[in-house]
Parts: C-alpha cells; sequence; structure tokens
C-alpha cells in the first residue's frame, strides 16, 4: 500500500479554543507541548494559567466548537446606561456577557474577577448570562472592570431592554397568579365544606362564618390578580367588541357579586367559580408569557453572533497606517476599514484595494461565494472567505442594505393585522347573546311575575354565572398549552397561540430554495479520477483542507488522510497551489487549471460539461501538472424534501419554491430530487416578500426559510417557519423556529395544528351545549345550587381532558 | 366549637405568612436564577482564589 510509507499528520486542537488547528500556520509551544490557533487563544491560556484557573479546561463539559478568542476593545461610554449610582456611591453595572459556552466560563470570569479585591461583587445569571458588578468608582474605573472580562476573551455588552420588558410580563403573571392561586385555594377550603355541609347539614352559624371567610378571602383575587381583565374589558366594552378577557370578567365579577348579595341574602355563594377561572386562566397566560421568553432568549442568542467591532485603518500625517478595533456603530461613512479571511462585513460600501471572495449566501441565498475586486460593491453582513480588502464604508448602520431589509420587515410586522382566535370570534357573538337573555329574565321576572326586584336581579345575575363558565374561558388556552409541549416535541417552537391556529388554516406552502430545501452546504456529488490510487486523492483532499473555501471543503470531506504542505497559496476566485510531498498540487476553475497550461483531454471535456449541465460547480485538480481528476460540487437537497413535500402535496397543499436562482439551475436541481412543485426563480428579497404579500391575499400562506433574504416574505406570511441555523433576522420575523432542520417537522407540525383547533372547536361546542341546558334552567330560576356547580365543574373537567388529547 | 376557630385562625396565619414569605424572597430576585445554585454549589468551595464577599 502506497500509504504505509507516507507520513500522517494528526490534526490538532487549539489549547484553548479546541478549534482545529493547522500545524503548519498555528503556533506551536515547546514548553507546554500546546498548539494555538492564534496570539489570541495563547495569551488566554497563559492567563488563565498564571492566575491559578488551570482548572478551567477539566472543568468545561459542554464546550461546543468556539471560534478563537478576539481581543475586543470594551468603550467607557458605551455602557453609560447601564450603570446605576448605589446609595452608598458604589456603581452597579448591568452587562450582558457573550461568549460564555458552559458552566465552567461563568465560574472562570467571576472568581478571576473577583480575586482583584476593588470589586465588590460579581455574579453573573446562569440562565440568561447577564451579570451585576459592584464596584466602587474611586477604587476601579468601569474601563478595568470591562476589561476584567474581555482579556479573557468574553465580550461584555450593555444590558438591552428588550428582555426586561418580556421579564417584566413574565413576573407581574407570576405574582398575579401566586396571589390567586394561594387565596383560591383557601376559598376552596371552606366552600368544600360548605357544600358538604349542604348534604350533610351544618351549623347556620358556621355557614354563615364560612361565607364570611371565603368573601374576605376571595377578594384580592379579584381586585389584585383579576385587575389586567377588567381593565382591558372595560375599554373593550366601550367598542362594544367582547373578547376572552371580557367573558373573564363578566363570569368572575357577576359571580362574585351575585355571591356578595347571596351572603346577606342566605343563598348560596359561587365565590370559589369566581376565583377558580381567574387563577386557571391566570396559570395560562404565565406559560405563555414563559414560551414568549424562551422565544426572546434565543434571539438574543444568536444577536451576539453578529461582528460587534471593526478594523478602522487611519493613515497617520506620515502616511503610514494604523489600525484601530472600534465599535460597529461609531463606523463613519468615508471610514476605511479592513477586512479579513473569516470576517463578517460590517457596512456598506465599495474595495478601495485588493480582491477577495465574498460568501454573500445570506442575502442572495446563494452558497457559492462572489469574486470581487477594486470597486466591488460589498454588504454590511456577508462574509469574506479569502483574501483580505481595504473597504470605504458608503452605508452604515440604518443605512446599510441589511438593516433596511431589517426595517421593511418591521414594517410587515407592525401592519399585520392580527386575527380574531376562533374563541374570541365566538365569544364575540356569545357575549351580547347572554346579556340580551339575561335582561330578558330580569324584564320576565320582574315585570311580567312581579317577583319583587331583589329576586329579579339575583335571578337575571344567575343566568350571567351559569352562562359563563370556566370551560369558555378554558377552551383555548388549555389547548395552545397542551399543543406547544407537544409542538416542541415534534421539534418546533411557535411563539403565540395565535400562530398555532393561523398555522392549521394554511394550505399554501412556500418554501425558500438555499438552506431550506437543500442543505446550504456544499458537497462532493459525483467525481471522475484516472488514478485509482488513495495517495492522490490524499494529496487532493489535503491541499483542500488548508482552503476555507466552501467548495475545497466539500473535496476535504471526501478523505479523512491529511499530509502537511511545503508550500500553499490561495488566488481569491482562482483556486489552490500547493506543494506536497515534493509533488506539485493544483486545485481549481478549469479556467485557472488552463492557465497554469494544463491539458484537458477529451473524456475529461465531455465529463464537465455534462456535470455543468446538472447545475453543479466543477472543481478541476492537478497533480505534477496532469490533470488527474475533476470534482462536481453542488449544495444538496435535504433527504426529506421531496417525501414532505409529496406528503402536504397529498394533502391537499399548494406547494411552492422560491429561489434567487437561475429558473433551469433551479429546475434539474428540484427534477434531479422527484420534487415537483411550482418554482419562482430570480426572485429578490423584496419580491420575495411581495409573492407572499400577494398570495396572503386569496390564500392562507406559510413561509419556511432561513436568511436574510427570506426575511421579508417570513413576515409577509400568514405564518413565517424559520430554520435552526437560520440568521437573527430570519428568526425574529418567523412565528415559529424549527429546533431541528427536518423538513418533516412542518408537515408533522401542520396536522398537530389542524387537530389543536378541532380541539378548540369541539372544547367550544362542549361547554356552549353545557350552557345551552343551564341558562333556560337559569332564566326559570330553577336550576338547584349544587346542579349549577356540577354542570360547571364537569364542562371544565370535559375542556381539560379533551385539550390532553392533543398530547397523544 | 372554640377550637374550630382556633384553627381557623392559626391556618390563616400560617398559610399568609408562608404566603408573603414567599412574596418577599420573590421580590429579592431569589428566584431569578434558578439555573446558577448547582453549578454554583460545586465550584465554589474549590480552593482559595474564591473570595466570597457580601
Amino acid at each position: 500500500m502506497a500509504l504505509n510509507n507516507i507520513e500522517q499528520v494528526n490534526k490538532y486542537t487549539c489549547a484553548h479554543c479546541s478549534s482545529e488547528v493547522n500545524p503548519k500556520t498555528g503556533i506551536y509551544e515547546k514548553e507546554s507541548d500546546q498548539y494555538f490557533c492564534c496570539e489570541g487563544c495563547r495569551s488566554v491560556y497563559h492567563l488563565i494559567n498564571d492566575e491559578g484557573f488551570g482548572s478551567f479546561y477539566t472543568k468545561r463539559t459542554d464546550w461546543d466548537d468556539a471560534a478563537p478568542v478576539e481581543q475586543v476593545e470594551a468603550d467607557e461610554e458605551y455602557f453609560e446606561t447601564s450603570l446605576e449610582v448605589l446609595k452608598n456611591g458604589d456603581y452597579s453595572l448591568s452587562i450582558v456577557i457573550t461568549g460564555i459556552r458552559c458552566a465552567a466560563c461563568i465560574w472562570l470570569i467571576e472568581s478571576s474577577a473577583l480575586k482583584d479585591e476593588r470589586i465588590k461583587s460579581f455574579r453573573i445569571n446562569y440562565a440568561n448570562h447577564k451579570a451585576k458588578i459592584v464596584f466602587n468608582p474611586k477604587d476601579i474605573s468601569v474601563k478595568e472592570v470591562l476589561q476584567k472580562i474581555t482579556r479573557l476573551g468574553y465580550c461584555p455588552l450593555p444590558s438591552t431592554n428588550i428582555e426586561t420588558i418580556h421579564d417584566k410580563e413574565r413576573k407581574d403573571y407570576f405574582y398575579r397568579f401566586g396571589v390567586a392561586a394561594f387565596f383560591s385555594m383557601q376559598v376552596m377550603i371552606y366552600s368544600i365544606a360548605n357544600y358538604t355541609g349542604y348534604f350533610k347539614g351544618m351549623d347556620e352559624n358556621l355557614y354563615f362564618l364560612f361565607k364570611l371567610l371565603s368573601w374576605a378571602l376571595a377578594t384580592p383575587v379579584l381586585i389584585y390578580s383579576a385587575y389586567p381583565f377588567f381593565q382591558k374589558s372595560f375599554s373593550a366594552i366601550r367598542h362594544f367588541h367582547f373578547t376572552m378577557d371580557t367573558l373573564v370578567a363578566i363570569g368572575a365579577g357577576t359571580s362574585y357579586l351575585y355571591s356578595v348579595a347571596a351572603v346577606f341574602l342566605g343563598y348560596e355563594t359561587y365565590f370559589d367559580t369566581s376565583v377558580m377561572i381567574i387563577t386557571l386562566i391566570l396559570l395560562g397566560r404565565f406559560i405563555e408569557a414563559g414560551a414568549k421568553q424562551k422565544g426572546g432568549n434565543a434571539v438574543a442568542k444568536l444577536l451576539s453572533l453578529k461582528p460587534k467591532n471593526v478594523r478602522k485603518i487611519i493613515y497617520e500625517q506620515n502616511g503610514e497606517k494604523s489600525y484601530i478595533t472600534i465599535p460597529i456603530d461609531q463606523l463613519l461613512k468615508g471610514d476605511l476599514f479592513e477586512i479579513s479571511t473569516g470576517n463578517n462585513i460590517a457596512a456598506d460600501g465599495r474595495i478601495i484595494e485588493g480582491v477577495c471572495e465574498i460568501d454573500e449566501s445570506m442575502l442572495t441565498g446563494e452558497p457559492m461565494p462572489v469574486n470581487k475586486t477594486e470597486g466591488g460593491q460589498v454588504y454590511a453582513g456577508t462574509k469574506l472567505i479569502n483574501g483580505t480588502c481595504t473597504v470605504m464604508a458608503e452605508n452604515v448602520g440604518v443605512d446599510s442594505f441589511l438593516s433596511k431589509i431589517a426595517a421593511s420587515v418591521d414594517d410587515a410586522q407592525s401592519s399585520k393585522a392580527p386575527i380574531q382566535d376562533v374563541a374570541d370570534n365566538f365569544i364575540g357573538k356569545f357575549v351580547p347573546f347572554v346579556l340580551i337573555v339575561s335582561l330578558i329574565t330580569f324584564i320576565y321576572w320582574y315585570f311580567a311575575a312581579l317577583v319583587g326586584a331583589e329576586v329579579s336581579i339575583m335571578r337575571a345575575v344567575s343566568v350571567l354565572v351559569i352562562a359563563c363558565p370556566c370551560a369558555m374561558g378554558l377552551a383555548t388556552p388549555l389547548a395552545v398549552i397542551s399543543a406547544t409541549n407537544k409542538l416542541s416535541e415534534t421539534g418546533v417552537i411557535f411563539k403565540n397561540g395565535e400562530a398555532i391556529e393561523r398555522y392549521a388554516y394554511v394550505d399554501d406552502f412556500y418554501f425558500d430554495k438555499t438552506g431550506t430545501i437543500t442543505t446550504g452546504n456544499m458537497t462532493v456529488t459525483d467525481y471522475k479520477l484516472s488514478f485509482s490510487c488513495s495517495s492522490v486523492l490524499n494529496l487532493i483532499t489535503s491541499a483542500a483542507f488548508y482552503s476555507k473555501h466552501p467548495a475545497s471543503k466539500a473535496i476535504a470531506a471526501v478523505n479523512e488522510d491529511l499530509y502537511e504542505y511545503e508550500k500553499f497559496e490561495e488566488m481569491a476566485g482562482k483556486g489552490i497551489k500547493a506543494e506536497i510531498k515534493n509533488t506539485s498540487v493544483i486545485l481549481g476553475s478549469q479556467k485557472f487549471l488552463k492557465e497554469n497550461s494544463i491539458k484537458f483531454t477529451e473524456e475529461y471535456e465531455e465529463y464537465i460539461e455534462k456535470v455543468i449541465e446538472k447545475g453543479s460547480t466543477i472543481v478541476c485538480a492537478a497533480v505534477n501538472h496532469i490533470l488527474v481528476g475533476v470534482f462536481a460540487v453542488s449544495d444538496i437537497i435535504r433527504e426529506e424534501a421531496a417525501a414532505t413535500i409529496s406528503l402536504l402535496q397529498k394533502d391537499g397543499n399548494n406547494v411552492s419554491i422560491i429561489t434567487g436562482d437561475s429558473e433551469k439551475a433551479a429546475n434539474i436541481m428540484l427534477g434531479n430530487a422527484g420534487i415537483k412543485a411550482n418554482i419562482y426563480a430570480n426572485v429578490s428579497p423584496f419580491d420575495k416578500g411581495n409573492i407572499l404579500q400577494n398570495a396572503k391575499d386569496t390564500k392562507k400562506t406559510v413561509m419556511i426559510g432561513d436568511g436574510i433574504n427570506d426575511a421579508i416574505a417570513l413576515t409577509a406570511a400568514s405564518v413565517g417557519i424559520s430554520m435552526r441555523n437560520s440568521t437573527d433576522i430570519s428568526i425574529e420575523s418567523a412565528s415559529a423556529v424549527l429546533l431541528r432542520n427536518d423538513l418533516l417537522i412542518i408537515e408533522k407540525s401542520h396536522k398537530i395544528c389542524r387537530k389543536t383547533l378541532r380541539i378548540i372547536k369541539e372544547n367550544l361546542f362542549w361547554a356552549f351545549s353545557y350552557n345551552l341546558i343551564a341558562i333556560p334552567l337559569a332564566c326559570t330560576g330553577l336550576i338547584h345550587p349544587v346542579m349549577s356547580a356540577a354542570f360547571m365543574s364537569f364542562s371544565s373537567l370535559f375542556v381539560v381532558s379533551n385539550s390532553m388529547r392533543i398530547k397523544k | 366549637m372554640k377550637s374550630l376557630f382556633i384553627l381557623i385562625l392559626l391556618s390563616l396565619v400560617v398559610g399568609i405568612s408562608a404566603f408573603l414569605w414567599f412574596i418577599l424572597s420573590s421580590k429579592r430576585n431569589q428566584f431569578d436564577d434558578i439555573e446558577g445554585p448547582k453549578y454554583r454549589m460545586l465550584n465554589d468551595d474549590d480552593d482559595d482564589n474564591i473570595i466570597n464577599k457580601k
């Protein structure tokens, strides 16, 4: 075997960030026998060890593949809004720390900072990575405090407000629910005593005392916990608009008032009904607020992946260049900045100097990088794959193309008409009906039956009490809670219950092509080699391994073995030239190889033509100036894509695929995978939004996408679903996020949402049926107190158990 | 009969004080980080590096 006499190279990892290190370009340190990927990692590694926190490396457990350390300068001014002056003159600084990957990171940051006597307290929240630091400004400056974090390679950010709004909402519901739950339990104790007393007989005084106690205990629930319901329903009633809040307010309010009167008149009281409905509805709202917060956390985490800093170039008076790293929002129009391999571009601009390859997939959806030279336009948020160049910023901050997309997403979001959900629709008609019946009851008893005001009012109110039971209020929230659980088990998180209902109505599916139908990664789909000898393949894949181009990565993945190189040169947009084991290896486009006077045989020319027709990209390889192989590289379609689409179509849904690619390429690619769907080709991000906007007029649509170019469409659709590895803006614009990149989830969750809608309707139907029996009885004044209590609990029980069926 | 009144009163006092205690601890943000303690427990007494300043 040829392999045996060739020395193999192990794959090394960086001692700090554990990313793969190329032994040629990485740093090897003899004293510690460790490899480092960059100086940043090396200095952090030593810092950690010197301060005696070396155990950090054994402590960290769930350490993902991390990016190498990029030392950042934290600007003091940036943090002014996060400072709070305490009574004793100390400062309290609230920040979010990004780059934290495991519990050991928190331990490291906290304990290394606390080693400094001047910092009084430093506590990081494990759940959201927010930190609170207390120190005296006379001892230590804000800058120094921030350096404690940055020197370890973590990045402090001023605490944002977005999360705190969610926090507040959740906390508010938490208190209101807590109060309601506690007091309704107390009320239950006395209510149950009174119910049993009804059958067994009980002391009159005790009976009266228990009523008084229930009254006293129910009052805080009505005043504090139910306050939001009353507040919302007052404004709703003024517009003759009845919602769930109105129903809860009327149900709980009337049964409370009825019971207060009943205490004195000697009727049965319903304080328990009044407080239970409030408690259960608040529980639903509390859980929903929690789900919202979870969604918010995911967005905050993704936002932290964005580049926060930019390397600005300053020309000194003597013409010398110097670099300064500044936060992205301090970059001005006309500033020059440098970008190098692997950087995300901070602003729209024009290349002044240099040649590079840029991955614009997030904007265009196209996975292959684009070559740019002097004068070329680059866009914020795109990634430089290879090369180094100087860019003059043209549109910075809110003016950049990226921000414009974000702004139109915002527009689409705010202009989105909230849909009225099934229950609200139903309640809107039901509440006025009940009010009228109640009024008729009063009129009949007062004017026709002449039973007196007191009895007439009690009977009219009892209609309201009976007609507005828990069941109707619980019909939706319980089903939504149960569906949310089931959906997250299946692999998708819906941001709110409204989206679940809307998704049930959807019958028009729009998929983005790149990154959604396809994996978005380049893969070798076919290759032709002149030699079947593995050492030739090894030479090619080794050369490809050292390049960052997606096509090279795909080729490198073909083979595990790796050789070291003697010489390596990468030409942006063309290919690579390397010398490995004293053999020259050239890898690149057909044109690049021809430039290097490598001959192509007829056989290969034919093969290349065939492959290009299929829509793949060609990478040719030459060893010792002889063409040895051709690789076909393309973005492959997800395995389950065809199955998902045919399942959806079988269910009678319309499926379309939207792409920025040419129609021919899309047709060939999808045709090969056996996908039959409407194809919209050559579509720009803004047109994507228009397609969805127009389709929405006639149909209920869903958009499934991942890139920034899909963000507008995701918002414009009735329901937007973003993929797991999506860009942050598309996750924010979507109403649901997949937890795994499995398209079948889309089909499965559609079924679950439909089932949920059916169950909500069933719940409403049954709750209404109970009312249909109970209302006439209440009108006639014939209803037995125990019977009405039984009706109420039966209908609630039915709704609870019916909602649980979603989980099955 | 008298014992019943005392018991009712007692149950209310115990219940409400437990409830107030819960509200108080919640107001002091003790439920903000429910993830942390399980890690801190393992890390805190590691070596002399940690100076617990309160």
